[in-house]
């Protein structure tokens, strides 16, 4: 059952969901923020531009006035004539005007109009020479402009005026102007966040499928198992994207592990196997030795106190320490050579027939004893393998040996020797009670005896197949063995041909 | 390792957060106040080279503006002001010689009976003279008068003129010479013209001697004839601008005509060519002419076309002649009888153009809106004009006539409705600078 291992607001859609709306949120309210300034900006330069425009007309009239009525610009004929310069003013379009002489003290227009001049920032800055205007914003699309300029004639200032004009009408207007921008801009922000969101989220659909898909399959290795069939649930394997190629790594990965998980599987097996085996063959190895050495010890201490009073004991128990010292002496040898590992001195090319024959020669006479009788089938030669000759003789020995001691008497034992693809085998193939199923695969274990009461009467110290296997490992070849318990026992022995054997 | 990162996210929070609502604040429409510094003005210094306006005077007309004979307006120097009304009550025509500074008529000259129809009357440079034609029905004549004002309104000299001809007239700058000349879309355009000169010489015992020089010019057609005069009237520049006469349906029928003639000219074709195919719209409508006449030798020179397209001359000064080229752009033609050369002064398109007898300062008249004129001045120095600057701004309903007198005085004069009155008066401004 997968289970989150993190916080949601540690995922990274959270993360990226937080970042997108931050973006738009600051996006949209930059635009906000920039598009009010341009707003204000454009309104105040479009103002400027019209009160310097006043600012030049006003100086015009106010000196066609005074050059109409006394042909003196000076202070007196400015307060001499203000009507007539209000006059002309207001028939210019200035409605609402206010004329001060230098001081600030009123003169003609409507003062009423005007906030007091010590309250205004631009009839100071007028008095000090330059033109100015106060710009008040309010909240309810009121706009009201105070504009004061020097009357300055031939380089003399003669008087101020203060004009009144209400931009009310044009600041709603461009109010009206920046709210259709910021409604767009909010719906295009908004949209371009949901597919922005909708998109990562779709990319990132899989990328989180795949990690719920991972922490099940981590999971279950904590508990040993390793569950791939949770990742056929995944739907985006074909996809030929990153994701696709993440997946499909992922999953080649999850079979390597799946492979190497096997593997170890069956290497712990093996070695529980082989601690097994190494167990067992320890314990077979003391037991084999302490039975010898126990009959001997027995045998010598009956000896050592009856001495040579009893002679048939003397000559039993002397027999007896003898055979057990032979045989304890030959169990010796045979586990130094199966635990020598370099067991092939010298390879060479041998022709395997002629060995063949060589061996059933030896052992003709101890089958005889036994009432059997070696027949060998042989197909056209010349079977030739590469190998050493004294251990694959040691081979054929031993398992026809063991076709003699433990089949029928009276029995055929049937030997052959044939070319199998790239492999040159030979049989050995006995009648009798056989080997049972469950037992076969053991039959090449060291010290592994079928029957073990008749292996012992018959000295094998349960060696010989193992040594067996192990000579038929080291040239590359094999032995196994098939049975049917109460009729036959066949032993394959196979040689890879000649040339065809690696390492030698 | 972990307290770190929270306090990193923390400090994120909240700059994140403060940015926003600085922002949030930042974009809402609070109240707010702010005065902003007009930049300095231009041209502060009165030493400086562009034209300044010294005195403005303005005269209005008592009577109705139907009592005045147009277009008789002089001025005689600074102050005084010659107007051509007519006497309804004696049924006479005056002449009132008014001081605008003081606003009063100084003297009451008469000029003709009631039953002589005065037009065409051209007062002089300086106000000395007064030209005018005069029809007297019961002899069926029509005569051009000279008038002398200063001499007690003592006519000198009368010119039996062709009833059915237009005449057109112009005074040279030191009022001394006038010259008159047949309107190129007369009876008979194709009849010869020609361009007269009286000069007038004042003798020492206070007689006028008018010496009449007659210039005869081939008739070619109907067309817009222009003539400057010099400032002391030797020499008079001549222009003859047929394409300016006609209109632009004339031009479409022309073109029209062109074509179907051109197409019947192929069909009815057996193989030559079609000369009237060839033809161009400028093989209709003849070049423009342009001389420079000697007066006084009686030397017509011709001249190249400076222009391009059509031209309207406006005054042949010391400097040069001026020209309102088609589009409205000014040009300065120097030294028009010699190695002339072309200068583009300015833009002046839909203006009313004014320039001195010296050619060294240019005024331009517009309608800046409905009810607003708008007169504006530019110094013309070695050929490029500088420090134009609006010169007159004022109300008025209609304004006739503007002109530069004396070589330092704009007079212009305009309709003026009075309530009060009841009917429209004559307004006349000058300003002197």
């Amino acid at each position: 059952m997968y289970r989150r291992k993190h916080r949601f607001f540690h995922s990274i859609l959270f993360r990226i969901s937080a970042w997108i709306l931050a973006l738009g949120l600051i996006g949209m309210l930059s635009v906000a923020y920039f598009a009010r300034m341009q707003t204000q900006y454009r309104l105040e330069k479009q103002i400027t531009e019209e009160l310097m425009r006043v600012r030049d007309n006003s100086l015009l009239y106010v000196r066609q006035t005074l050059l109409l009525n006394s042909n003196q610009m000076d202070r007196a004929s400015f307060a001499e004539y203000k009507r007539e310069i209000v006059n002309q003013l207001k028939s210019a379009g200035y409605r609402e005007i206010a004329l001060y002489d230098i001081d600030g003290v009123f003169l003609e227009g409507n003062e009423a109009q005007f906030p007091l001049p010590a309250e205004r920032e631009d009839f100071r800055l007028a008095k000090e020479n330059e033109s100015a205007f106060t710009l008040a914003f309010q909240g309810d699309n009121r706009c009201e402009v105070y504009f004061s300029m020097p009357i300055v004639l031939e380089t003399q200032q003669i008087g101020l005026a203060s004009f009144y004009f209400d931009y009310g009408e044009t600041y709603a207007l461009e109010w009206e102007a920046l709210t259709g921008v910021l409604k767009i801009a909010v719906l295009l922000f908004g949209l371009i966040c949901l597919v922005l969101w909708l998109t990562i989220s779709r990319i990132l659909s899989p990328i989180r499928s795949l990690s719920r898909a991972s922490s099940e399959v981590a999971g279950r290795l904590t508990e040993g198992m390793l569950d791939t069939e949770v990742l056929g649930s995944l739907k985006f394997q074909r996809r030929r994207d990153e994701i696709g190629e993440l997946s499909h790594n992922y999953l080649e990965m999850l079979q390597v592990i799946k492979g190497q998980f096997e593997k170890i599987l069956e290497d712990k097996n093996h070695i529980q196997q082989l601690w097994h085996s190494r167990q067992e063959f320890y314990n077979n190895v003391t037991h084999e030795l302490k039975t010898p050495l126990t009959t001997i010890s027995g045998y010598a201490q009956l000896l050592e106190k009856n001495g040579l009073r009893d002679e048939g004991l003397f000559y039993t128990g002397t027999n007896h320490i003898l055979k057990e010292s032979t045989r304890l002496h030959q169990m010796v040898v045979q586990l130094l050579e199966l635990q020598n590992k370099d067991s092939i001195a010298e390879s060479r090319q041998l022709e395997l027939a002629g060995i063949l024959k060589n061996v059933c020669d030896i052992l003709e006479i101890k089958a005889s004893r036994y009432g059997c009788r070696l027949t060998l089938l042989e197909e056209e030669g010349p079977f030739f393998v590469f190998g050493c000759e004294d251990r694959i003789r040691q081979v054929l020995i031993n398992v026809i040996d063991n076709a003699i001691k433990y089949g029928e008497s009276q029995q055929e034992i049937r030997l052959g020797i044939g070319r199998k693809g790239e492999e040159i085998q030979i049989t050995v193939a006995n009648q009798g009670p056989g080997i049972q199923p469950e037992e076969l695969a053991n039959i090449f274990e060291p010290f592994y005896r079928a029957n073990k009461n008749l292996s012992r009467e018959l000295g094998s110290s349960g060696l010989g197949l193992t040594i067996s296997a192990k000579i038929m490992e080291e040239h590359g070849g094999s032995i196994r063995a098939a049975s049917v318990p109460g009729q036959e026992t066949i032993f394959t022995i196979c040689f890879p041909a000649a040339g065809k054997k690696e390492g030698l | 390792m972990r307290g770190m990162n929270k306090i990193k996210h923390t400090i994120y929070t909240i700059l994140l957060a403060g940015l926003l609502m600085a922002e949030a604040v930042g974009c809402q429409r609070a109240d707010q106040t702010r005065t902003i510094t007009l930049p300095p003005l231009a041209d502060a210094d009165p030493d400086s080279e562009t034209i300044q306006i010294g005195r403005i005077l303005e005269y209005n007309s008592d009577g109705p503006i139907e009592s005045m004979i147009y277009p008789g307006i002089g001025m005689k120097g600074d102050n005084v002001i010659y107007l051509l009304t007519r006497d309804m009550a004696n049924d006479t025509s005056q002449c009132l010689k008014v001081d605008m500074e003081q606003e009063r008529i100084l003297d009451d000259i008469y000029v003709e009976e009631g039953n002589v129809s005065i037009f065409n009357a051209f007062f002089a440079p300086g106000g000395q003279y007064l030209a005018y034609e005069r029809i007297m029905e019961e002899q069926g004549l029509n005569q051009l008068v000279l008038f002398s004002v200063e001499n007690q309104g003592m006519q000198f000299f009368w010119e039996t003129r062709e009833t059915n001809e237009v005449y057109q007239y112009a005074w040279s700058d030191d009022g001394t010479c006038l010259f008159t000349w047949q309107d190129g879309a007369g009876y008979d355009p194709y009849q010869d013209w020609q361009i007269t000169r009286y000069k007038i010489n004042e003798q020492p015992d206070k007689t006028l001697r008018v010496d009449k020089t007659q210039f005869n010019l081939e008739g070619r057609g109907a067309a817009v004839r222009s003539v400057l005069p010099s400032a002391d009237g030797s020499e008079v520049y001549v222009r003859e601008d047929f394409e300016l006469l006609m209109s632009g349906r004339a031009l479409d029928m022309m073109a029209q005509n062109k074509d179907s003639s051109a197409a019947a000219g192929s069909g009815a074709s057996t193989g030559g060519t079609s000369t009237d195919s060839d033809m161009d719209i400028n093989d209709v409508i003849p070049p423009a002419n342009n001389w420079l006449i000697d007066m006084d030798e009686m030397i017509m020179s011709s001249l190249p076309e400076y222009f391009k397209g059509t031209a309207s001359p406006i005054k042949y000064t010391q400097a040069g002649l001026f020209v309102q080229e088609e589009g409205g752009l000014l040009c300065l033609i120097g030294d028009i009888g010699g190695q002339a050369t072309r200068t583009e002064l300015f833009q002046t398109e839909g203006m009313e153009v004014c320039v001195c007898g010296k050619g060294d300062h240019v005024f331009l008249a517009e309608w800046i809106t409905p009810g607003t004129y708008q007169i504006s001045g530019a110094r013309i120095l070695e050929g490029e004009a500088f420090g134009r600057k609006i010169l007159y701004r004022g109300t008025q309903d209609s304004v006739e006539r503007l002109s530069v007198e004396g070589d330092h005085m704009i007079v212009f004069h305009s309709l003026e409705y009075a309530e009060p009155r009841g009917h429209y008066f004559l307004k006349i401004v000058s300003l002197e600078y």
